[in-house]
């Protein structure tokens, strides 16, 4: 099962991401700012991806959180999707190798980008998984 | 020593002078003839004894000059008369003439004693002179330049024409001293003047100054330099200088500087409303598309979900375009008021009334606070409906969006002369002293100073707008921590 940690300051954004991913069997934990987000990561270590609000005032910013995490060691670093309502492409060049989806978003775009990303998990764990297993035989 | 030598010393000194010297006889004949004579008109004495004088008079002075000489026959002295004579070559001769009558021991006038000085290099000196003062003048005029020298001996001080027609100041009307200078200076300026008269009179160093004059009642600007005169010597002996009316250069600077400046006024304030609108419109399609994304993502979600939480996505739905309309309403709301397109239908309507329904109607909003109207049954403003609606409207969500949910906000009145102030309180953060009259302001956006939800930042500059064309008043008043009031006064109906 994938966690999901939605960080959004609009309850009504948090209720619709909810929902939605709940429909796709993930489970959903809630933030509804940047500070709630880095204790909930801080707190539990199985949140495999992050959808980020950028604009949550008058606390941290998404790109702020971003930031935090990519401190984490590479391991303890879930995947992170930036939400945003500005329509920049500035914006999307910052949010890097992070995902990025621009509110309004349609369903298939806010799934489509989850599978992807849990296909890619998958597919690195895969290859740790036998990495490790090689390992282990040598 | 015997007057016949006190008669040739006094021959030999008058034969070596200058100045022509020459006698006449009763009768008018010429009987003696000095040196400079024969220098100065060219004849040899030879030539002219026994002749009438009537021969070196030219011109204008032939009638005049032998009445002279017949008026100094006739006992008369002339004294220092200019004329002309001719010399032997037939030039003119500009002479200045003394005759003096000759008179026997019974003082009967045997003959005269006429000196005659050249005086054509003074005349000439004289002419140059006249030139050049004609010529000063009329430089003077034509760039309106004036001079002046101020002696500190005589404690004189002399205005040039020009600076007569600069000050206004008839010469006749000038007392010709420093304070009479000072006068004429504006009151706010003389003292500096003065100052700076003194010190170019104590260490030479020249001065210069822009002035005030007041002319027949009009204010004029003079340019003013001067520098000291010394004897020579080194002592100072006066200042000297030159005044110009500037008044022209100075209105057409001001009006230079002035045009400069509303140029620049108005570039600025284009380049600041550009880049308003450029904040505005990426922040109002910021928020338009928060809601819009929740009526998309639950639209999606509607025949997805379970029966039982259909009634909730429908509801959601309905609140974000709810909130879209009146993000919409607000900026339409924004637009009329600033092009003055607003007709108000002033009626007499009870305030409670008004905010019951406000409040009923946002109950989306309002739905997570707890909302006390302490507003009295009796009250009535005289106001336009639809504008008290937007004012009460955008007062509340204002309250809803900054304080917590949980939280209560009151809605009061009280009366206030002849007006009635309406207050919303919430129980948020509250707003910082120096913010208090910014969240007034076109786009100001809260949300970084006060904790709570984003917005487009109009909501308050309507409420102050609409008011105003009550001719009430709209402010704030918060205790940083203990919540924020929003007031404002509606006139009063009539009892």
């Amino acid at each position: 099962v994938t966690t999901i940690l939605v960080v959004d300051d609009e309850p009504d954004i948090r209720l619709l991401l909810r929902m939605t991913l709940n429909l796709a069997s993930c489970e959903v934990v809630e933030a509804e700012s940047g500070e709630g987000a880095l204790d909930m990561l801080a707190a539990r270590d199985d949140i495999d991806i992050v959808l980020l609000d950028v604009r949550m005032p008058p606390g941290l910013t998404g790109w702020e959180v971003l930031e935090r995490i990519g401190e984490r060691p590479t391991d303890a670093r879930p995947q992170i999707v930036m939400l945003s309502a500005f329509d920049d492409a500035k914006e999307r060049a910052r949010a890097g190798n992070a995902g990025y989806l621009r509110k309004p978003f349609e369903q298939a775009d806010l799934l489509g980008t989850i599978a992807d990303l849990r296909q890619d998990q998958a597919e690195r764990e895969g290859t740790r998984a036998e990495g490790a297993a090689g390992g282990r035989e040598a | 020593m015997s007057a016949t030598d006190d008669v040739a010393r006094l021959g030999a000194i008058l034969e070596d002078w200058d100045d022509a010297i020459f006698s006449h006889d009763s009768d008018g004949s010429i009987c003696a003839w000095s040196r400079g004579a024969e220098r100065m008109y060219g004849y040899p004495a030879d030539e002219v004894v026994g002749r009438s004088p009537g021969f070196l008079l030219a011109g204008d002075s032939l009638t005049n000059g032998s009445s002279l000489f017949d008026r100094a026959l006739g006992g008369e002295r002339v004294q220092h008369v200019e004329t002309e004579h001719r010399r032997r070559d037939g030039l003119p001769v500009p002479v200045s003439l003394t005759i003096a009558p000759i008179r026997d021991a019974e003082g009967n006038v045997v003959g005269t004693t006429a000196v005659a000085r050249d005086i054509s290099e003074a005349r000439h000196a004289q002419a140059t002179l006249a030139a050049s003062e004609a010529r000063l003048n009329e430089g003077e005029a034509l760039s309106h330049v004036g001079t002046w020298t101020f002696d500190v001996a005589s404690g004189a001080m002399q205005w040039s024409a020009e600076l007569h027609r600069i000050t206004g100041i008839e010469p006749v009307d000038f007392g010709g001293t420093i304070d009479d200078h000072l006068a004429a200076v504006h009151d706010g300026d003389r003292d500096l003047v003065a100052k700076l008269i003194s010190t170019t009179l104590a260490t030479t160093d020249p001065f210069e100054v822009t002035h005030r004059l007041q002319r027949n009642g009009e204010l004029r600007h003079i340019y003013m330099r001067g520098t000291a005169v010394n004897d020579g010597a080194g002592t100072v002996i006066g200042v000297r200088g030159i005044a110009q009316d500037v008044t022209e250069q100075h209105r057409a600077n001001d009006a230079i500087r002035a045009a400069y400046d509303r140029e620049h006024a108005a570039a600025e304030e284009l380049r600041v409303a550009a880049a308003m609108k450029d904040d505005f419109l990426s922040i109002v399609s910021h928020e338009l598309r928060t809601p819009l994304t929740s009526i998309i993502g639950f639209t999606a979600l509607l025949d997805q979900v379970s029966e039982s939480d259909r009634a909730d996505v429908v509801e959601r739905i309905a609140s974000n375009a709810a909130e879209m309309q009146r993000m919409v309403e607000r900026l339409l709301d924004l637009t009329r008021l600033q092009h003055g397109g607003i007709q108000l239908d002033i009626a007499a309507l009870p305030l409670r009334g008004e905010v019951q329904r406000r409040v009923h109607e946002l109950n989306g909003v309002l739905k997570s606070h707890i909302i006390r109207i302490a507003v009295p049954h009796d009250v009535t403003v005289d106001a336009d409906k639809d504008a008290l609606s937007h004012v009460v409207t955008n007062l509340l969500t204002n309250a809803a969006k900054f304080s917590p949910p949980g939280t209560t906000i009151h809605v009061d009145s009280r009366r206030d002369g002849s007006d009635v102030v309406v207050m919303v309180s919430d129980e948020g953060a509250g707003v910082a002293p120096e913010m208090r009259d910014k969240v007034f302001d076109q786009f100001f956006q809260a949300s970084a100073s006060r904790g709570g939800q984003h917005g487009a930042g109009v909501g308050l500059s309507i409420v102050r707008k609409y008011v105003e064309l009550h001719g009430g008043r709209a402010w704030c008043e918060s205790e940083p921590g203990h919540g924020a009031t929003f007031l404002f006064t509606l006139p009063a109906s009539a009892a």
